[in-house]
């Protein structure tokens, strides 16, 4: 399977980047990167949608795992697994019925990426820090969005450094 | 081949998807404790509203049964009052759950009623439909016109969780008035109309018969509320105690009107 090896890479390395580096960046009164919503945002969509709910949920777990409370990573990252085909489709009404088969979002440049990815990172964040804190305030939603923009930085970096297919 | 499509249809992404967005929603909940308590209030809450709506739906039935026990209530009262006027009658007569009235006071009475109780669990509570707006609170004890039916164990605004006596965790301290000997209630989890008294020291001489009162000392209830009567004395002599079974005068599964005894000065917990 074309691909399997960086996927299994890009989730080993979230891992370690949310146990290592998210402590120390984040802001707990201000902003909190969860920079491993990007493997659920990236996850191929040519290998179909079991092996990629599979995929998700496998992801989600293990991050509740080493992460608790359980279930609130794999609930929240299954709103981005479960949004982002439709959210892709409502940018891009003209694709043609087979794109899964050869589409990826690894080819999208940086304004495109933006607009894929910042809104199902900020629709994960919504539910996160709500369910997090249990309580639906502004304060939440603030926090949520500049968390979520904070996020979005972690991920664009990612994105540019490890996954983006540049063409010659 | 049919099983084969009852598979493909049992594993369609979207209804998996559903079924692992729950699981993760669920474990959430019961790993954390706000959700969970959250969720154990919504769902009181809810059930309470149920019951309130079936409760409304049988009130007619329901009412002509508690008109028949207010009618008896009255003719005890009318009674005990006309031996209570004679001077050489009888003073220590008892009315109904509330003995000779000495015990009610300090208390107010505030009037509910039941939404909705098990039936047949070991842990028997009941929903009242008066809660903390009413000034109720957990402690609270709660009588019927027959005698003692239990403390209040969780309020939400508008409604109360009773734990019964007939709660295996619920163990309240009795007292035999004749004697003076006090003793801690227990349930054995099958008679609906009996209780166990336990503690009381096999020195003291106990009747078939004697009347079981709420104790002098208890902190819950006033003392001097009817529980019931002795109706079967077992001696234990390895324990040292008494095994006393009291039949009480509230059969759980015919309660009646309730009333929560609120004391006019709030409860206040003993420092450890």
């Amino acid at each position: 399977m074309k691909g399997a090896w960086q996927i299994g890479l890009l989730a080993t390395l979230l891992l370690l980047v949310e146990g290592t580096l998210v402590p120390l960046v984040g802001f707990p009164e201000l902003a909190w990167p969860i920079p491993s919503v990007i493997f659920w945002i990236m996850l191929p969509f040519q290998w179909g949608d079991r092996l990629g709910l599979l995929l998700a949920i496998g992801f989600g777990l293990s991050l509740d795992m080493l992460f608790p409370p359980i279930g609130l990573h794999t609930f929240c990252g299954l709103w981005v697994w479960g949004l982002r085909k439709a959210w892709l489709r409502m940018l891009n009404p003209n694709l043609p019925s087979e794109w899964e088969a050869s589409f990826t979002p690894t080819v999208f440049q940086p304004g495109e990426f933006f607009i894929y990815a910042f809104p199902l990172t900020l629709w994960h964040h919504l539910w996160y820090f709500g369910l997090g804190r249990w309580t639906l305030s502004s304060a939440i939603l603030l926090f949520s969005t500049l968390s979520a923009t904070y996020t979005f930085l972690w991920e664009w970096i990612i994105f540019e450094l490890f996954l983006r297919k540049r063409h010659a | 081949m049919r099983e084969l499509k009852w598979l493909n249809l049992i594993f369609r992404v979207p209804l998996l998807w559903v079924l692992a967005q729950g699981v993760s929603l669920y474990l959430y909940i019961i790993s954390t404790p706000a959700p969970s308590e959250t969720v154990k209030r919504w769902s009181t809450d809810l059930s309470a509203a149920a019951h309130g709506l079936l409760q409304w739906i049988r009130r007619p039935f329901t009412a002509m049964a508690e008109v028949e026990q207010l009618q008896q209530l009255n003719t005890d009262l009318l009674e005990a009052l006309s031996e209570l006027s004679q001077p050489q009658g009888p003073a220590d007569g008892s009315i109904g759950a509330w003995g000779t009235f000495e015990a009610l006071q300090g208390y107010q009475l505030v009037p509910a009623r039941a939404l909705y109780q098990t039936l047949y669990l070991r842990s028997n509570y009941l929903l009242l439909d008066k809660g903390g707006r009413d000034g109720l609170y957990p402690g609270l004890g709660v009588i019927s016109p027959m005698g003692a039916v239990g403390l209040i164990a969780e309020t939400t605004a508008t409604y109360s969780m009773v734990y019964s006596l007939f709660h295996r965790d619920v163990h309240i301290a009795l007292y035999l008035p004749k004697q003076g000997a006090m003793g801690l209630s227990s349930w054995g989890g099958t008679t609906f109309n009996r209780l166990k008294l336990e503690y009381v020291p096999l020195y003291i001489p106990v009747e078939v018969g004697e009347e079981v009162w709420t104790a002098p000392n208890a902190t819950l209830f006033p003392k001097g509320i009817r529980v019931g009567k002795v109706s079967q004395v077992k001696t234990d002599f390895t324990g040292g105690f008494y095994s006393i079974e009291v039949q009480t005068y509230t059969d759980w599964h015919r309660l009646g009107p309730l009333y929560v005894l609120r004391p006019h000065s709030p409860i206040v917990p003993p420092t450890p």
